[in-house]
């Protein structure tokens, strides 16, 4: 029983942190939530392992001292991530908006009802790209920007990548995805039954490749890697549908040119995915950045085996057959939930005040905002004429979307719209 | 019911609660089945593919946990034998939960599925987390 008292022990203390961190003082109340949601999962987990006694099943018991460490393993971070978004270092300015938002675009296509909630918060991870899906927290949308940039509004457009991977598991995506993918992949395989018995010493036919359970653990990967990459391109998509141009500079902001590290199995290769942006861009009428390919290189060529790079390539031919696919649903499930396109009026009026340095009182949209925000950023002629002893430019622009970000929040408060 | 067994993005948990019902009532302290209606559903869902459209990651995470805890004869060779097995378990998981009373006599049902929620619940686990591993970490990290 001796590992039983530990997973307790360990357990209790999990709670122990949660209630202390409860004791902070939290900016919005959807953090607090979510810490509640922990904490009974965490109560739930202590009363499963403190029922047992010496007559349980010592195999049930190590089993639920298992799930009881992944539980911590799991969600450990997700507490400091909570505890973060505490931090005066978070622009809290754009949490209600970015909630309404989540809201309507969630609520409008969930499969089944839920309450939408969102904590922004910062992480000592040069990423916005964590936390995508947490069981315990069904409904919340969770953005993490790296502490470096959390009060740099200009890279608020990749929350729509977030509230992406949100939407992905609210309306079940990969439930719709799962046929057509694995008709793909079975297909690419069919295709060259030549090189994978050869690559993987088999004696497969196009008849046993799905049938035979030998055969099915050989290309399992594949069929998994290419459901994270349709997932992480459908979030680009609705980044770009709801932010427009500004989600491809706030993502070239962030990770061009590349980065030291070898390419995620469950994203494309980098310029694939930026082809694909492209794409969909184009689709939706979204100006592209002038010689955007420019901004990128490729990543450092993936880790593995010959047989998982052949398994990668499956995958990448598998995504490459639905990307047009993609790009419709993703602006459906926008259209669904009415949600315009980023307006270039709109734009121009928040930026000719922002040309005068001064935060405009009816801005529309945070999309508006921020496409606004980087045609300031991206003109060198800014302020030319206006004297700031000693104050970077790029400092004042920040503050002055923050400004107007907290006056489109206030006016739709004023509307009702909590 | 904890949120969190309301989904079945976690297979782990969902087979290891079940595998605690089917050991309480063995020791005869079963109150209600919550965790047990939710894997039959599962098993259901699989046992709706084709064995031409069996997603190959639930199909290994399955086959392994039979492979595991010899519920069934022998682990299957193909699809059609795994979503053969996966009716068989939901059957017997099914008329479980409907009389929990006929099986206190015959406890080697009751043994056998409780073996095989454990295989699963550890068998789920380890595909993800191997998938996961794959994964390039911080260069840093360890």
């Amino acid at each position: 029983m001796t590992v039983l008292l530990y997973a307790v022990e360990r357990i209790k203390n999990c709670i122990n942190e949660l209630e202390a961190i409860s004791k902070s003082e939290f900016p919005y109340a959807d953090s607090r939530e979510a810490l509640n949601q922990l904490k009974r999962l965490f109560e739930d987990q202590l009363t499963e392992l403190q029922q047992f006694d010496e007559k349980s099943n010592p195999a049930v018991v190590r089993q639920s001292c298992t799930i009881s460490l992944d539980l911590i393993v799991k969600y450990l971070p997700l507490l400091g991530f909570i505890l973060r978004s505490t931090n005066v270092r978070n622009g809290f300015e754009v949490c209600r908006p970015l909630l309404r938002l989540s809201k309507t675009l969630l609520e409008a296509n969930a499969t089944t009802s839920i309450s939408t909630h969102l904590i922004l918060s910062s992480e000592w991870d040069f990423s916005p790209f964590t936390y995508a899906k947490v069981p315990a927290l069904p409904g919340f949308v969770l953005i993490g920007f790296p502490a470096t940039e959390s009060a740099n509004p200009l890279i608020l457009p990749l929350s729509g990548h977030e509230i992406g991977h949100s939407l992905w598991i609210v309306s079940n995506k990969t439930q719709k995805y799962q046929s057509i993918l694995h008709d793909n992949i079975v297909n690419l395989l069919t295709q060259q039954i030549d090189r994978y018995n050869e690559l993987f010493r088999a004696t497969a036919t196009p008849a046993t490749i799905t049938t035979d359970m030998f055969e099915l653990e050989s290309w399992a990967p594949a069929q998994f890697w290419v459901k994270k990459q349709v997932e992480e391109t459908f979030c680009d998509f609705i980044g770009i549908r709801l932010f427009g141009t500004a989600y491809l500079y706030s993502f070239a902001y962030l990770i061009a040119p590349t980065w030291g590290s070898a390419r995620p199995y469950r994203y494309p290769g980098q310029l694939t995915r930026v082809a694909n942006m492209k794409a969909a861009a184009t689709t939706y009428g979204v100006q592209i950045p002038e010689n955007y390919d420019s901004y990128f290189e490729d990543l450092i060529p993936p880790r593995g085996t010959q047989t998982d790079l052949f398994l990668l390539e499956i995958a990448d031919k598998a995504l490459s057959a639905v990307v047009q696919e993609i790009v419709t649903d993703a602006n459906a499930d926008i259209e669904k939930a009415n949600i315009p396109l980023p307006s270039s009026p709109n734009q121009q009026q928040i930026l000719d005040r922002f040309h005068k340095v001064v935060p405009p009182e009816n801005a529309e949209s945070l999309a508006d905002i921020l496409n606004a925000a980087w045609l300031a950023a991206e003109d060198s002629t800014l302020w030319k004429g206006i004297p700031m002893k000693g104050t970077n430019r790029i400092t004042i622009l920040r503050d002055l979307v923050l400004k107007t970000i907290e006056i489109l929040d206030i006016n739709q408060t004023l509307k009702g719209d909590t | 019911m904890p949120a969190i067994m309301a989904l079945d993005l976690n297979l782990s948990l969902l087979a290891c609660r079940a595998a605690i019902e089917l050991d309480n009532l063995l020791l005869d302290r079963i109150m209600d089945f919550k965790a047990m209606p939710l894997l039959a559903e599962t098993l259901k869902r699989i046992e709706s593919s084709t064995s031409f459209s069996l997603d190959p990651g639930e199909a290994l995470v399955l086959n392994r946990a039979i492979a595991s805890s010899s519920i069934i004869a022998k682990p299957s060779e193909t699809t059609d034998q795994l979503l053969k097995s996966a009716s068989d378990i939901r059957g017997l998981l099914e008329k479980v939960m409907a009389n929990p009373q006929d099986y206190k006599s015959n406890t080697e049902v009751l043994i056998n599925l409780r073996a095989f929620c454990v295989e699963l619940s550890k068998s789920a686990a380890s595909y993800n987390r191997t998938m996961d591993e794959m994964e390039p970490k911080h260069p840093f990290r360890r």
